[in-house]
Protein backbone atom coordinates (compact mmCIF):
# COMPACT_ATOMS: atom_id res chain seq x y z
CA UNK A 1 0.00 0.00 0.00
CA UNK A 2 2.69 2.46 1.12
CA UNK A 3 4.95 1.31 -1.69
CA UNK A 4 2.17 1.90 -4.17
CA UNK A 5 1.59 5.41 -2.85
CA UNK A 6 5.29 6.16 -3.05
CA UNK A 7 5.41 4.94 -6.65
CA UNK A 8 2.48 7.20 -7.56
CA UNK A 9 4.20 10.09 -5.78
CA UNK A 10 7.41 9.46 -7.71
CA UNK A 11 5.52 9.42 -11.01
CA UNK A 12 3.64 12.66 -10.42
CA UNK A 13 6.47 14.47 -8.56
CA UNK A 14 8.35 15.74 -11.67
CA UNK A 15 5.11 17.11 -13.08
CA UNK A 16 4.36 18.90 -9.82
CA UNK A 17 7.87 20.34 -9.66
CA UNK A 18 7.53 21.57 -13.22
CA UNK A 19 4.43 23.45 -12.11
CA UNK A 20 6.26 24.68 -8.99
CA UNK A 21 9.10 26.05 -11.11
CA UNK A 22 6.65 27.95 -13.28
CA UNK A 23 4.71 29.24 -10.27
CA UNK A 24 7.85 30.39 -8.47
CA UNK A 25 9.28 31.94 -11.61
CA UNK A 26 6.13 34.03 -11.92
CA UNK A 27 6.84 35.48 -8.46
CA UNK A 28 10.32 36.57 -9.56
CA UNK A 29 8.82 39.46 -11.57
CA UNK A 30 6.55 40.72 -8.77
CA UNK A 31 6.76 44.38 -7.76
CA UNK A 32 6.83 43.31 -4.10
CA UNK A 33 10.37 42.46 -2.93
CA UNK A 34 8.90 40.06 -0.37
CA UNK A 35 7.21 38.06 -3.13
CA UNK A 36 10.39 38.08 -5.23
CA UNK A 37 12.41 36.83 -2.27
CA UNK A 38 9.88 34.14 -1.47
CA UNK A 39 9.93 33.00 -5.13
CA UNK A 40 13.71 32.63 -5.03
CA UNK A 41 13.44 30.62 -1.78
CA UNK A 42 10.90 28.29 -3.39
CA UNK A 43 13.18 27.80 -6.38
CA UNK A 44 16.08 26.97 -4.08
CA UNK A 45 14.08 24.10 -2.62
CA UNK A 46 13.65 22.67 -6.11
CA UNK A 47 17.43 22.45 -6.54
CA UNK A 48 18.71 21.64 -10.02
CA UNK A 49 15.18 21.49 -11.38
CA UNK A 50 15.16 25.28 -11.28
CA UNK A 51 17.91 25.37 -13.95
CA UNK A 52 15.53 26.68 -16.70
CA UNK A 53 15.06 29.94 -14.75
CA UNK A 54 18.80 30.44 -14.16
CA UNK A 55 19.00 33.52 -16.49
CA UNK A 56 16.24 35.24 -14.50
CA UNK A 57 17.98 34.51 -11.20
CA UNK A 58 21.15 36.07 -12.62
CA UNK A 59 19.34 39.35 -13.36
CA UNK A 60 18.04 39.34 -9.77
CA UNK A 61 21.51 39.16 -8.18
CA UNK A 62 21.74 42.96 -7.86
CA UNK A 63 18.34 43.23 -6.14
CA UNK A 64 19.20 44.60 -2.69
CA UNK A 65 15.75 45.50 -1.35
CA UNK A 66 15.75 44.62 2.34
CA UNK A 67 13.19 41.98 3.26
CA UNK A 68 12.32 40.39 6.58
CA UNK A 69 14.57 37.38 7.16
CA UNK A 70 11.70 35.11 8.12
CA UNK A 71 9.95 35.55 4.76
CA UNK A 72 11.14 32.17 3.54
CA UNK A 73 9.19 30.44 6.27
CA UNK A 74 11.32 27.75 7.82
CA UNK A 75 14.03 28.55 10.26
CA UNK A 76 17.29 28.14 8.43
CA UNK A 77 20.54 26.97 9.94
CA UNK A 78 21.74 30.51 10.51
CA UNK A 79 23.04 31.02 14.03
CA UNK A 80 20.95 33.34 16.07
CA UNK A 81 20.05 36.34 14.01
CA UNK A 82 16.91 35.02 12.30
CA UNK A 83 15.46 38.51 12.23
CA UNK A 84 18.34 39.78 10.07
CA UNK A 85 16.98 41.17 6.82
CA UNK A 86 17.62 39.33 3.60
CA UNK A 87 17.28 40.48 0.00
CA UNK A 88 15.89 38.98 -3.23
CA UNK A 89 19.46 39.05 -4.58
CA UNK A 90 20.81 36.96 -1.72
CA UNK A 91 18.10 34.39 -2.12
CA UNK A 92 18.65 34.36 -5.89
CA UNK A 93 22.32 33.55 -5.27
CA UNK A 94 21.23 30.82 -2.88
CA UNK A 95 18.89 29.34 -5.53
CA UNK A 96 21.74 29.48 -8.06
CA UNK A 97 23.99 27.55 -5.69
CA UNK A 98 21.23 24.96 -5.32
CA UNK A 99 21.11 24.57 -9.11
CA UNK A 100 24.78 23.67 -9.01
CA UNK A 101 27.39 23.50 -11.79
CA UNK A 102 25.43 25.47 -14.45
CA UNK A 103 25.47 28.47 -12.07
CA UNK A 104 29.28 28.70 -11.95
CA UNK A 105 29.78 30.63 -15.21
CA UNK A 106 27.05 33.23 -14.53
CA UNK A 107 28.35 33.78 -10.99
CA UNK A 108 31.90 34.45 -12.22
CA UNK A 109 30.49 36.95 -14.73
CA UNK A 110 28.48 38.68 -12.00
CA UNK A 111 31.61 38.89 -9.83
CA UNK A 112 33.20 41.03 -12.56
CA UNK A 113 30.03 43.04 -13.19
CA UNK A 114 29.27 46.72 -12.54
CA UNK A 115 26.69 46.30 -9.72
CA UNK A 116 28.37 45.85 -6.35
CA UNK A 117 25.38 44.12 -4.77
CA UNK A 118 25.53 41.49 -7.49
CA UNK A 119 29.31 41.16 -7.00
CA UNK A 120 28.79 40.61 -3.28
CA UNK A 121 26.11 37.96 -3.80
CA UNK A 122 28.17 36.29 -6.52
CA UNK A 123 31.24 36.14 -4.24
CA UNK A 124 29.16 34.39 -1.61
CA UNK A 125 27.68 32.06 -4.23
CA UNK A 126 31.09 31.07 -5.55
CA UNK A 127 32.25 30.22 -2.05
CA UNK A 128 29.13 28.18 -1.35
CA UNK A 129 29.27 26.42 -4.73
CA UNK A 130 32.63 24.88 -3.81
CA UNK A 131 34.35 25.07 -7.19
CA UNK A 132 37.97 25.97 -6.51
CA UNK A 133 38.50 27.35 -10.03
CA UNK A 134 37.01 30.57 -8.64
CA UNK A 135 39.98 31.17 -6.31
CA UNK A 136 41.97 33.55 -8.60
CA UNK A 137 38.86 35.64 -9.29
CA UNK A 138 37.95 35.81 -5.61
CA UNK A 139 41.55 36.74 -4.69
CA UNK A 140 41.27 39.67 -7.09
CA UNK A 141 37.96 40.67 -5.49
CA UNK A 142 39.76 41.13 -2.18
CA UNK A 143 40.73 44.49 -3.74
CA UNK A 144 37.18 45.40 -4.85
CA UNK A 145 36.17 49.03 -4.27
CA UNK A 146 33.21 47.94 -2.10
CA UNK A 147 33.78 46.55 1.41
CA UNK A 148 30.88 44.03 1.33
CA UNK A 149 32.32 42.48 -1.83
CA UNK A 150 35.76 42.15 -0.19
CA UNK A 151 34.11 40.71 2.93
CA UNK A 152 32.24 37.96 1.07
CA UNK A 153 35.27 37.22 -1.11
CA UNK A 154 37.36 36.63 2.01
CA UNK A 155 34.66 34.34 3.38
CA UNK A 156 34.45 32.47 0.08
CA UNK A 157 38.22 31.92 0.00
CA UNK A 158 38.08 30.51 3.52
CA UNK A 159 35.12 28.31 2.61
CA UNK A 160 37.01 27.02 -0.45
CA UNK A 161 40.07 26.30 1.77
CA UNK A 162 42.12 28.26 -0.76
CA UNK A 163 45.73 27.99 0.45
CA UNK A 164 46.92 29.59 -2.80
CA UNK A 165 45.08 32.76 -1.73
CA UNK A 166 46.97 33.04 1.58
CA UNK A 167 49.40 35.78 0.40
CA UNK A 168 46.49 37.89 -0.91
CA UNK A 169 44.58 37.34 2.34
CA UNK A 170 47.61 38.33 4.45
CA UNK A 171 47.73 41.54 2.42
CA UNK A 172 43.99 42.01 3.06
CA UNK A 173 44.59 41.99 6.84
CA UNK A 174 45.46 45.68 6.22
CA UNK A 175 42.05 46.42 4.69
CA UNK A 176 40.57 49.81 5.65
CA UNK A 177 37.31 48.17 6.76
CA UNK A 178 37.32 46.43 10.16
CA UNK A 179 34.58 43.98 9.16
CA UNK A 180 36.64 42.86 6.18
CA UNK A 181 39.76 42.42 8.32
CA UNK A 182 37.76 40.28 10.74
CA UNK A 183 36.49 38.09 7.92
CA UNK A 184 40.00 37.81 6.47
CA UNK A 185 41.35 36.67 9.84
CA UNK A 186 38.63 34.05 9.96
CA UNK A 187 39.51 32.84 6.46
CA UNK A 188 43.21 32.54 7.35
CA UNK A 189 42.34 30.48 10.41
CA UNK A 190 39.95 28.31 8.42
CA UNK A 191 42.55 27.64 5.73
CA UNK A 192 45.12 26.88 8.42
CA UNK A 193 48.28 27.80 6.52
CA UNK A 194 51.19 28.65 8.83
CA UNK A 195 52.48 31.36 6.49
CA UNK A 196 49.76 33.50 8.03
CA UNK A 197 51.23 33.46 11.56
CA UNK A 198 53.17 36.73 11.35
CA UNK A 199 50.32 38.62 9.73
CA UNK A 200 47.83 37.35 12.28
CA UNK A 201 50.13 38.17 15.20
CA UNK A 202 50.22 41.70 13.77
CA UNK A 203 46.41 41.70 13.67
CA UNK A 204 46.40 41.02 17.44
CA UNK A 205 47.21 44.74 17.76
CA UNK A 206 44.39 45.82 15.44
CA UNK A 207 42.36 48.84 16.58
CA UNK A 208 39.08 46.87 16.32
CA UNK A 209 38.40 44.35 19.12
CA UNK A 210 36.51 42.09 16.71
CA UNK A 211 39.60 41.75 14.53
CA UNK A 212 41.86 41.05 17.50
CA UNK A 213 39.46 38.38 18.73
CA UNK A 214 39.18 36.73 15.33
CA UNK A 215 42.97 36.82 14.88
CA UNK A 216 43.39 35.13 18.27
CA UNK A 217 40.94 32.45 17.16
CA UNK A 218 42.80 31.96 13.90
CA UNK A 219 46.15 31.63 15.68
CA UNK A 220 44.68 29.01 17.97
CA UNK A 221 43.37 27.20 14.91
CA UNK A 222 46.82 27.33 13.28
CA UNK A 223 48.39 25.94 16.45
CA UNK A 224 51.81 27.47 15.82
CA UNK A 225 53.88 28.16 18.94
CA UNK A 226 55.37 31.32 17.37
CA UNK A 227 52.10 33.02 18.30
CA UNK A 228 52.46 32.36 22.05
CA UNK A 229 54.13 35.68 22.96
CA UNK A 230 51.64 37.77 21.04
CA UNK A 231 48.70 35.88 22.50
CA UNK A 232 50.12 36.24 26.00
CA UNK A 233 50.12 40.02 25.54
CA UNK A 234 46.45 39.76 24.50
CA UNK A 235 45.57 38.24 27.90
CA UNK A 236 45.69 41.85 29.12
CA UNK A 237 43.50 43.22 26.33
CA UNK A 238 40.87 45.78 27.35
CA UNK A 239 38.17 43.67 25.66
CA UNK A 240 36.93 40.61 27.58
CA UNK A 241 36.10 38.75 24.36
CA UNK A 242 39.69 39.15 23.17
CA UNK A 243 41.09 37.97 26.51
CA UNK A 244 38.88 34.90 26.45
CA UNK A 245 39.77 34.06 22.86
CA UNK A 246 43.49 34.52 23.54
CA UNK A 247 43.23 32.26 26.60
CA UNK A 248 41.51 29.65 24.46
CA UNK A 249 44.14 29.92 21.73
CA UNK A 250 47.01 29.44 24.19
CA UNK A 251 45.36 26.27 25.44
CA UNK A 252 44.74 25.10 21.89
CA UNK A 253 48.37 25.67 20.85
CA UNK A 254 49.53 23.67 23.87
CA UNK A 255 52.82 23.53 25.71
CA UNK B 1 97.91 -18.95 49.67
CA UNK B 2 100.08 -19.43 46.64
CA UNK B 3 102.44 -16.70 45.49
CA UNK B 4 100.43 -16.39 42.28
CA UNK B 5 97.21 -15.67 44.23
CA UNK B 6 99.00 -13.10 46.39
CA UNK B 7 100.31 -11.42 43.25
CA UNK B 8 96.88 -11.26 41.64
CA UNK B 9 95.23 -9.92 44.85
CA UNK B 10 97.88 -7.22 45.16
CA UNK B 11 97.44 -6.33 41.52
CA UNK B 12 93.65 -6.08 41.91
CA UNK B 13 93.97 -3.95 45.08
CA UNK B 14 96.42 -1.53 43.50
CA UNK B 15 94.39 -1.26 40.30
CA UNK B 16 91.28 -0.60 42.39
CA UNK B 17 93.13 2.19 44.16
CA UNK B 18 94.31 3.50 40.81
CA UNK B 19 90.81 3.44 39.33
CA UNK B 20 89.39 5.14 42.40
CA UNK B 21 92.02 7.85 42.29
CA UNK B 22 91.39 8.37 38.59
CA UNK B 23 87.66 8.71 39.20
CA UNK B 24 88.19 11.24 41.96
CA UNK B 25 90.57 13.15 39.75
CA UNK B 26 88.24 13.05 36.77
CA UNK B 27 85.06 13.76 38.64
CA UNK B 28 85.26 17.55 38.72
CA UNK B 29 86.30 17.45 35.13
CA UNK B 30 83.15 15.48 34.25
CA UNK B 31 81.18 18.10 36.14
CA UNK B 32 82.89 20.84 34.21
CA UNK B 33 82.33 19.07 30.92
CA UNK B 34 78.62 18.71 31.56
CA UNK B 35 78.39 22.37 32.51
CA UNK B 36 80.17 23.31 29.32
CA UNK B 37 77.70 21.19 27.41
CA UNK B 38 74.65 22.82 28.92
CA UNK B 39 76.15 26.20 28.19
CA UNK B 40 76.61 25.17 24.57
CA UNK B 41 73.08 23.81 24.47
CA UNK B 42 71.85 27.05 25.84
CA UNK B 43 73.42 29.05 23.08
CA UNK B 44 72.55 26.55 20.34
CA UNK B 45 69.01 25.88 21.50
CA UNK B 46 67.90 29.48 21.83
CA UNK B 47 64.66 28.68 20.02
CA UNK B 48 63.74 25.92 22.42
CA UNK B 49 64.46 27.79 25.63
CA UNK B 50 62.82 30.94 24.27
CA UNK B 51 59.77 28.81 23.48
CA UNK B 52 59.76 27.42 27.01
CA UNK B 53 60.13 30.89 28.45
CA UNK B 54 57.20 32.18 26.41
CA UNK B 55 55.09 29.22 27.52
CA UNK B 56 55.92 30.04 31.13
CA UNK B 57 54.85 33.63 30.48
CA UNK B 58 51.64 32.37 28.91
CA UNK B 59 50.91 30.25 31.98
CA UNK B 60 51.59 33.26 34.23
CA UNK B 61 49.19 35.31 32.13
CA UNK B 62 46.53 32.62 32.31
CA UNK B 63 46.95 32.34 36.08
CA UNK B 64 46.43 36.10 36.32
CA UNK B 65 43.20 35.72 34.31
CA UNK B 66 41.78 33.49 37.06
CA UNK B 67 40.90 36.82 38.73
CA UNK B 68 39.45 38.43 35.59
CA UNK B 69 36.24 40.43 36.15
CA UNK B 70 34.56 38.47 33.32
CA UNK B 71 33.36 35.00 34.39
CA UNK B 72 33.67 33.61 30.84
CA UNK B 73 37.30 34.70 30.68
CA UNK B 74 38.03 33.11 34.06
CA UNK B 75 36.49 29.79 33.00
CA UNK B 76 38.42 29.81 29.74
CA UNK B 77 41.66 30.44 31.65
CA UNK B 78 40.91 27.35 33.75
CA UNK B 79 40.29 25.21 30.68
CA UNK B 80 43.44 26.43 28.96
CA UNK B 81 45.60 25.80 32.02
CA UNK B 82 44.22 22.27 32.08
CA UNK B 83 44.92 21.90 28.35
CA UNK B 84 48.50 23.07 28.92
CA UNK B 85 48.72 20.50 31.72
CA UNK B 86 50.37 23.07 33.93
CA UNK B 87 50.97 21.58 37.37
CA UNK B 88 52.50 24.89 38.38
CA UNK B 89 48.99 26.33 38.13
CA UNK B 90 47.55 23.87 40.65
CA UNK B 91 47.90 26.12 43.74
CA UNK B 92 46.37 29.10 41.93
CA UNK B 93 43.52 26.90 40.69
CA UNK B 94 42.92 25.59 44.21
CA UNK B 95 42.87 29.17 45.53
CA UNK B 96 40.36 30.14 42.84
CA UNK B 97 37.90 27.62 44.32
CA UNK B 98 36.67 30.62 46.37
CA UNK B 99 35.10 31.97 43.16
CA UNK B 100 31.42 32.87 43.57
CA UNK B 101 30.52 31.39 40.18
CA UNK B 102 29.59 27.67 40.52
CA UNK B 103 30.39 27.06 36.83
CA UNK B 104 33.87 28.42 37.46
CA UNK B 105 34.33 26.12 40.46
CA UNK B 106 33.08 23.17 38.42
CA UNK B 107 35.56 24.00 35.68
CA UNK B 108 38.38 24.21 38.23
CA UNK B 109 37.49 20.85 39.75
CA UNK B 110 37.56 19.32 36.27
CA UNK B 111 40.94 20.91 35.61
CA UNK B 112 42.36 19.73 38.92
CA UNK B 113 41.22 16.21 38.10
CA UNK B 114 42.89 16.47 34.69
CA UNK B 115 46.14 17.61 36.26
CA UNK B 116 45.92 14.38 38.24
CA UNK B 117 48.49 15.44 40.80
CA UNK B 118 48.08 14.26 44.39
CA UNK B 119 48.92 17.82 45.56
CA UNK B 120 45.41 18.89 44.51
CA UNK B 121 43.68 16.25 46.65
CA UNK B 122 43.02 18.59 49.63
CA UNK B 123 41.31 21.13 47.38
CA UNK B 124 39.18 18.39 45.85
CA UNK B 125 38.30 17.01 49.28
CA UNK B 126 37.04 20.48 50.23
CA UNK B 127 35.05 20.58 46.99
CA UNK B 128 33.10 17.53 48.16
CA UNK B 129 31.39 19.99 50.55
CA UNK B 130 30.65 22.64 47.89
CA UNK B 131 27.15 24.09 47.69
CA UNK B 132 26.89 23.18 43.98
CA UNK B 133 25.82 19.63 43.05
CA UNK B 134 27.91 19.75 39.88
CA UNK B 135 31.04 20.74 41.79
CA UNK B 136 30.60 17.96 44.35
CA UNK B 137 29.90 15.38 41.65
CA UNK B 138 32.94 16.38 39.59
CA UNK B 139 35.14 16.46 42.68
CA UNK B 140 34.16 12.87 43.48
CA UNK B 141 35.03 11.71 39.97
CA UNK B 142 38.30 13.63 39.98
CA UNK B 143 39.31 12.02 43.28
CA UNK B 144 38.51 8.61 41.82
CA UNK B 145 40.65 9.37 38.76
CA UNK B 146 43.58 10.48 40.90
CA UNK B 147 43.15 7.37 43.06
CA UNK B 148 44.88 8.65 46.19
CA UNK B 149 44.02 6.74 49.38
CA UNK B 150 44.19 10.03 51.30
CA UNK B 151 40.80 10.91 49.87
CA UNK B 152 38.99 7.76 51.06
CA UNK B 153 37.69 9.21 54.36
CA UNK B 154 36.34 12.33 52.70
CA UNK B 155 34.64 10.19 50.04
CA UNK B 156 33.11 7.93 52.68
CA UNK B 157 31.63 11.09 54.25
CA UNK B 158 30.28 12.19 50.89
CA UNK B 159 28.57 8.83 50.33
CA UNK B 160 25.61 10.26 52.27
CA UNK B 161 25.26 13.25 49.90
CA UNK B 162 21.66 14.33 49.25
CA UNK B 163 22.25 14.32 45.50
CA UNK B 164 22.04 10.89 43.85
CA UNK B 165 24.51 11.76 41.06
CA UNK B 166 27.08 12.79 43.66
CA UNK B 167 26.54 9.55 45.61
CA UNK B 168 26.88 7.44 42.47
CA UNK B 169 30.17 9.11 41.54
CA UNK B 170 31.42 8.79 45.11
CA UNK B 171 30.70 5.04 45.10
CA UNK B 172 32.39 4.68 41.73
CA UNK B 173 35.42 6.62 42.97
CA UNK B 174 35.69 4.43 46.06
CA UNK B 175 35.72 1.40 43.78
CA UNK B 176 38.44 2.97 41.65
CA UNK B 177 40.61 3.72 44.66
CA UNK B 178 39.99 0.22 45.92
CA UNK B 179 40.63 0.77 49.63
CA UNK B 180 39.08 -1.81 51.96
CA UNK B 181 38.09 0.90 54.48
CA UNK B 182 35.27 1.73 52.05
CA UNK B 183 33.66 -1.72 52.23
CA UNK B 184 31.14 -0.80 54.97
CA UNK B 185 30.02 2.28 53.07
CA UNK B 186 29.76 0.32 49.86
CA UNK B 187 27.73 -2.41 51.52
CA UNK B 188 25.29 0.22 52.81
CA UNK B 189 25.07 1.67 49.30
CA UNK B 190 23.76 -1.69 48.11
CA UNK B 191 20.50 -0.57 49.75
CA UNK B 192 20.42 2.87 48.14
CA UNK B 193 17.10 3.94 46.65
CA UNK B 194 18.86 4.63 43.35
CA UNK B 195 19.39 1.54 41.16
CA UNK B 196 22.47 2.96 39.44
CA UNK B 197 24.10 3.49 42.82
CA UNK B 198 23.29 -0.08 43.89
CA UNK B 199 24.91 -1.36 40.69
CA UNK B 200 27.95 0.89 41.15
CA UNK B 201 28.31 -0.32 44.74
CA UNK B 202 28.17 -3.97 43.69
CA UNK B 203 30.80 -3.33 41.02
CA UNK B 204 33.00 -1.46 43.50
CA UNK B 205 32.78 -4.25 46.07
CA UNK B 206 33.68 -6.80 43.41
CA UNK B 207 36.64 -4.65 42.38
CA UNK B 208 37.95 -4.27 45.93
CA UNK B 209 37.34 -7.90 46.81
CA UNK B 210 38.75 -9.28 43.59
CA UNK B 211 41.86 -7.16 43.45
CA UNK B 212 44.49 -8.60 45.74
CA UNK B 213 47.35 -6.73 44.15
CA UNK B 214 49.34 -4.41 46.38
CA UNK B 215 48.72 -1.64 43.87
CA UNK B 216 45.84 0.44 45.20
CA UNK B 217 44.63 1.44 41.79
CA UNK B 218 43.17 -1.14 39.39
CA UNK B 219 44.64 0.72 36.43
CA UNK B 220 47.98 2.34 37.24
CA UNK B 221 48.19 5.68 35.52
CA UNK B 222 51.76 6.82 35.19
CA UNK B 223 50.67 9.70 32.99
CA UNK B 224 47.37 10.97 34.31
CA UNK B 225 46.95 13.28 31.37
CA UNK B 226 48.29 11.78 28.16
CA UNK B 227 45.76 13.67 26.10
CA UNK B 228 46.99 17.25 25.57
CA UNK B 229 43.39 18.39 25.37
CA UNK B 230 41.70 16.57 28.23
CA UNK B 231 38.64 18.74 28.64
CA UNK B 232 35.59 17.21 26.98
CA UNK B 233 35.65 19.88 24.35
CA UNK B 234 37.34 23.06 25.49
CA UNK B 235 38.08 24.25 21.99
CA UNK B 236 34.59 24.18 20.66
CA UNK B 237 33.24 26.53 23.24
CA UNK B 238 35.07 29.56 22.02
CA UNK B 239 36.14 28.66 18.55
CA UNK B 240 32.65 27.95 17.38
CA UNK B 241 31.56 31.03 19.19
CA UNK B 242 33.84 33.24 17.24
CA UNK B 243 33.97 31.35 13.98
CA UNK B 244 30.23 31.45 13.76
CA UNK B 245 30.31 35.02 14.86
CA UNK B 246 31.79 35.87 11.50
CA UNK B 247 30.13 33.12 9.54
CA UNK B 248 26.82 34.45 10.77
CA UNK B 249 27.44 37.67 8.99
CA UNK B 250 27.91 35.77 5.79
CA UNK B 251 25.36 33.03 5.96
CA UNK B 252 22.45 35.29 5.46
CA UNK B 253 21.59 33.00 2.60
CA UNK B 254 20.28 29.57 3.23
CA UNK B 255 22.88 27.12 2.05
CA UNK B 256 21.65 24.00 0.38
CA UNK B 257 24.16 21.81 -1.33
Amino acid sequence: MIAALMTVALIIAPGLNQKDVEAAAAGLSSADPGVRTRAACDLRKLGSQAAPVLPRLVTMLDDGSPVDGTICGERTWRFGHVQDPTTPGEQAASAMVAIGTPAYEPLTKALGGPAWIARRNAAWGLGALGNRSAVPLLSRSLRDSEAPVRDRSAWALGALDASEAVPALIEALKDTDAGVREQVAWALGAIGDRRAVDGLVGALSDSAPGVRKQAAWALGALGDSRAVSGLTRCLKDADAGVRKQAAWALGAIGG
Amino acid sequence: MSPATVFIRTLLKSSAIFIGATLIFLHPQLEWRSEARTAADRTQGVGVSAGQASNEAAIDGLIALLKDPDAGVRRQAVRSLAALNSRRAAPALAAAMKDADPDMRAAIVGALGDLGDTSVVPALRDALKDSSDTVRARAASALGDIGDRASVDALIGAAKDKNADVRRRVIHALGEIGDERALDTLTQALKDEDAAIRRAAAAAIAEIGGDRHPHPHPHPRPNPNPNPNPNPNPRVDVSVDSATHVRTAVHVHTVVR
